[in-house]
């Protein structure tokens, strides 16, 4: 596969506030790579950098094996589209989308079919002659994606485009998003702090932290086997045990916890575990199940139920185990053996168990 | 009776109740209105009624048959609309990089140039007149500099001709220019260039297609602010034109306090009246009516509220300014070599003309301070020798005392007497549904688009009619009514950005309206409230011609002694006292933006 775009040690301060530190990235062409991270993680200042409107400290960008660190914004070639659309209030739809190809010094006995093509596709041929200001919302984003789709950039940058959409409208949107990228098969780079966006969309996603990767990966990597406490924690819900290394037994590992012993199966062969060596790991509330008279489990502990929440498809219980450690375990409603409260046992496999440090 | 009848009858009596607090929510807007209705539009119909009176004080036309028959009048509109014309032709053109600079405010020294434009525009009119004077006269600064250096053989002939009146006139205006287009700038989203530059625009394509259109309504708005205040001028054509640069508010004054010919001057009034409404026509239907409001409501509806002439040269419009971009794009692209690929866009060019634009506004007030030290009776360059004798000769007049306390009282009371009309009644424009909302929007605004001079024409007629002329009375209310308008709008603009959930928290909280307007409402609005006051008070401190027409000789203030002195001859006491002024203004801006930067 061919490499759209490399970002080789990029960095950038702010006076005395580091907003990233040196940073990697290798993009492969028609990827949906996501940018994920908490407000000041450095993911718009790395998406800023990528489309020219910051310039790094330090490292080098490719676009097509090119290099353009240093190239302003109008000869990268990239699409951006902007948090608030940016849409231009003074042109009409349509004059809109035709102003790149009149940068690009088409003729516009070319660029009147190619507007027209790209509003059929995001479905907006009957606004052409509207401006921003007479369209909703959605209709707003679905311009600002055509502006930036019709000359068909090699890049397409996206800033928080759904931020200011509601819930319902963001769900469709993003479905079209994904849409568009595989009609135009380009290669999308895009930002958000929404962990469920960034998995329903992406291909990878890199999740970002104080100016720094905390992990890269598929949607089912950073989910299933998060690197750290924090990966763990930002995409969705997971018990994290503190626990101490007993034995280990291959690629098997006893650990001692607050909770009693926990069994991970998560080692590489030829990988040595110390006796004594601290660490964290993860289960997700999913993994853990309630355990009936006879059924066991790698891993069995006994709670006390506090609360018992049912949203829906699936129902979470909040319990408490005998040392007091909160573990929270979600199951399908529809399951059957919903415990009637109190006292009652639960277990999870060895293979469910992440270590995180 | 059914209970369907019971229940609909209490309906109708809660609407009657609720239609009745409605009406007492108003009556904060009663004092303001009666007193703009009063002191301004009462006056605007004596004005023209005046006119069509002669000497014997029946009934004719004989004023305007005057106007009409004399070409020396036509000779005075021709040069009013000219000069006024081209000082806001170039103004505008002169003002826009600063005002894009300051509205960029991403370049340290922003607010510098926010101070540097402050000064000017507090430092009264006359002070700079008198300053360019200092700096073109025959002893000044460019011919004595230029002498002593050789370039010319003799003083060149620089003040008292055209081109001395359009430069005092731009240098005058200047500021209030930039502020208006800066109002509008600021409200550009910046992420609008940076996506045309990600869409593969040049800056220069970036600017002049996406960026100055959506700053034309700050550049119309602006353009009309200088037209109408260069309508109404008298202070620079008289003290740096010639009589040929005569334009018709001088000829008012002329008419008035030499000839004493009322009637003529409400002719001549109407002449001015009539031209302003003509501008302000033109404008609304080409441009649309967003440009009379301003900057506020313009740049929220940028392309809202089209005239049909506009849309009709939007095509036009597009392709000249395309054009101008690929041109500007050309000398871009010729620049690129030499001077680096990032700079190239990156504005040397703008922050040069904006900081040259900075000296030319500063420096001709900065020459008159050594003046002011000067040994010399006369303003003079260079100055000669060492003396404090004209600060002494200033502060020791009684003269020039009684009239700078003047000035203080009338500043002071008329602008704590617009606060007291003007606060509750902009409380309730801007916060409940008022009947007859756009006339009274009009009364507002009409005080400040007309030229000063017309409402001191009109108020004079008023108050000879009731003899109020000549007394501190007659000066307050007509300062009042300059500043009511302003003070209105001003706390308008605040209130709208005031979140009224604050209000409504309070209340539930427990706090009665009063204490809640009291602990609230008033501390969230203080800066607002403290600027609208200081404007205020510098407007009616600056104010010229409205004591020169209700003073009556009786009454006299610091720019009306500066003024009558300068007209007999450029002694150096008023060096003395514009270094005052000026050091004043200093003083008060530099404080009000370190207090304004501490929030």
């Amino acid at each position: 596969m061919d490499l759209k775009l490399k970002i080789e040690g990029v960095s950038k301060s702010y006076g005395a506030v580091r907003a990233l530190n040196p940073i990697s990235v290798d993009v492969p062409a028609g990827e949906f790579l996501t940018l994920l991270g908490p407000s000041g993680s450095g993911k718009t200042t790395l998406l800023q950098i990528l489309s020219g409107l910051v310039v790094p400290d330090d490292g080098g960008i490719w676009i097509d094996g090119k290099l353009a660190t240093h190239l302003p914004p109008s000869q990268r070639d990239i699409g951006m589209v902007f948090q608030n659309y940016a849409l231009f209030p003074h042109m009409t739809v349509a004059e809109n989308i035709a102003f790149p190809l009149q940068m690009r010094r088409m003729k516009s006995a070319e660029i009147a079919p190619k507007v027209r093509r790209i509003l059929d596709i995001v479905q907006l041929p009957h606004l052409a002659d509207r401006f921003p200001r007479e369209l909703s919302g959605g209709q707003q984003q679905r311009v600002a994606l055509a502006r930036c789709a019709v000359y068909e950039p090699p890049i397409i940058l996206m800033d928080e485009p759904l931020g200011a959409l509601d819930k319902n409208l963001r769900d469709q949107m993003q479905l079209e998003i994904v849409h568009l990228h595989k009609t135009l098969s380009t290669t999308i780079l895009y930002v958000t702090h929404d962990q469920e966006e960034a998995m329903a969309m992406s291909d990878r996603i890199c999740l970002m932290k104080d100016g720094r990767i905390e992990q890269l990966g598929t949607p089912r990597d950073l989910y299933r086997s998060p690197r750290t406490e924090f990966v763990a924690n930002f995409f969705g819900r997971s018990n994290v045990f503190r626990c101490t290394v007993k034995e280990q037994f291959d690629q098997t590992v006893l650990l001692d916890a607050p909770v009693g012993p926990i069994i991970v199966n998560g080692y590489r062969p030829g990988q040595k575990a110390n006796r004594g060596q601290t660490m964290s790991v993860v289960v997700r509330p999913e993994d853990i199940r309630f355990l009936n008279g006879s059924e066991t489990a790698d891993n069995e502990i006994v709670v006390r139920l506090e609360q018992t929440v049912m949203t829906g498809a699936t129902t979470r219980y909040l319990a408490r185990s005998t040392d007091d450690t909160p573990i929270e375990i979600l199951s399908f409603s529809s399951s059957g053996h919903s415990p009637a409260g109190g006292e009652c046992r639960v277990g999870w496999g060895k293979e469910n168990v992440t270590i995180v440090c | 009776m059914t209970a369907a009848d019971l229940q609909w009858q209490a309906g109708g009596t809660a609407v009657r109740s609720w239609r009745q607090r409605s009406f007492v929510s108003l009556l904060p807007l009663i004092p303001a209105w009666a007193f703009l209705l009063l002191f301004f539009a009462v006056p605007l119909l004596f004005v023209t009624g005046a006119s069509i009176f002669d000497e014997s004080g029946s009934l004719s036309l004989q004023n305007f048959i005057r106007l009409v028959e004399t070409p020396v009048y036509w000779r005075i509109l021709l040069n009013t609309l000219d000069i006024a014309f081209w000082s806001a032709c170039i103004t505008v053109v002169a003002g826009y990089p600063l005002a894009r600079m300051l509205a960029s405010g991403e370049r340290s020294g922003s607010s510098l140039l926010m101070i540097a434009i402050m000064i000017p525009l507090w430092t009264s009119f006359l002070v700079r007149a008198l300053a360019w004077m200092l700096v073109l006269s025959r002893y000044g600064v460019i011919n004595s500099t230029m002498l002593s250096m050789g370039l010319f053989d003799t003083p060149a002939r620089l003040v008292n001709n055209y081109p001395a009146v359009l430069l005092a006139m731009v240098h005058g205006m200047l500021p209030l220019a930039v502020l208006t287009m800066y109002s509008v700038m600021q409200n550009i989203d910046p992420a609008l260039t940076r996506a045309a530059s990600t869409l593969g625009a040049r800056s220069g394509h970036a600017f002049w297609r996406v960026y100055f259109p959506l700053s034309l309504p700050g550049v119309a708005s602006a353009w009309l602010v200088v037209f109408v205040s260069a309508l109404g001028t008298f202070i620079v054509p008289v003290l740096l034109g010639s009589p040929r640069e005569m334009m018709i508010a001088g000829s008012i004054v002329e008419q008035i306090n030499n000839n004493f010919n009322w009637g003529f001057a409400g002719a001549l009034t109407c002449m001015l009246l009539g031209a302003t409404l003509i501008v302000y026509l033109v404008f609304e239907r080409t441009l649309g009516s967003s440009v009379l409001s301003g900057g506020a409501a313009s740049s929220a509806s940028t392309g809202t509220g089209k005239g049909r002439v506009q849309q009709w040269m939007r095509p036009f419009g597009t392709s000249i300014l395309a054009a101008v971009g690929t041109v500007t794009v050309f000398f871009e692209k010729m620049l690129e070599p030499v001077l680096g690929r990032r700079r190239a866009g990156n504005g040397i060019l703008l922050s040069f003309s904006a900081w040259l634009l900075v000296a030319f506004l500063v420096l001709p007030v900065v020459f008159v301070i050594p003046v002011s030290f000067s040994e010399d009776r006369f303003f003079s360059w260079p100055p000669v020798g060492f003396t404090t004798e004209w600060f002494e000769a200033y502060f020791t007049s009684t003269v020039w005392m009684k009239a700078t306390l003047n000035s203080v009282l009338f500043a002071f009371v008329s602008a704590i007497t617009s606060m007291l009309l003007g606060i509750p009644a902009a409380l309730v424009l801007a916060r409940r549904s008022v009947p007859m909302r756009a006339l009274l929007m009009m009364l507002v605004l009409m005080p400040i688009v007309l030229p000063n001079v017309i409402v001191s024409v009109g108020l004079f007629y008023v108050f000879a009619y009731v003899n109020l002329v000549g007394s501190v009375w007659a000066i307050i209310i007509g300062h009042t009514v300059l500043n009511l308008p302003y003070v209105i709008i001003t706390v308008m603009a605040v209130l709208k950005n005031y979140d009224v959930r604050l209000d409504h928290a309070s209340w539930t909280l427990g706090a009665s309206k009063l204490r809640t307007f009291r602990l609230i409402t008033m501390p969230i609005l203080r800066a607002g409230i403290v600027a609208a006051f200081l404007f205020s008070f510098v407007r009616s401190f600056d104010d010229l011609s409205i004591v020169l027409f209700l003073g009556a000789g009786q009454l006299s203030t610091l720019p009306l002694q500066l003024w009558s002195t300068a007209l007999v001859g450029i002694d150096s006491t008023l060096a003395a006292v514009s270094t005052v002024i000026f050091c004043a203004v200093c003083v008060v801006v530099v404080v009000a933006t370190r207090i304004g930067s501490k929030k």
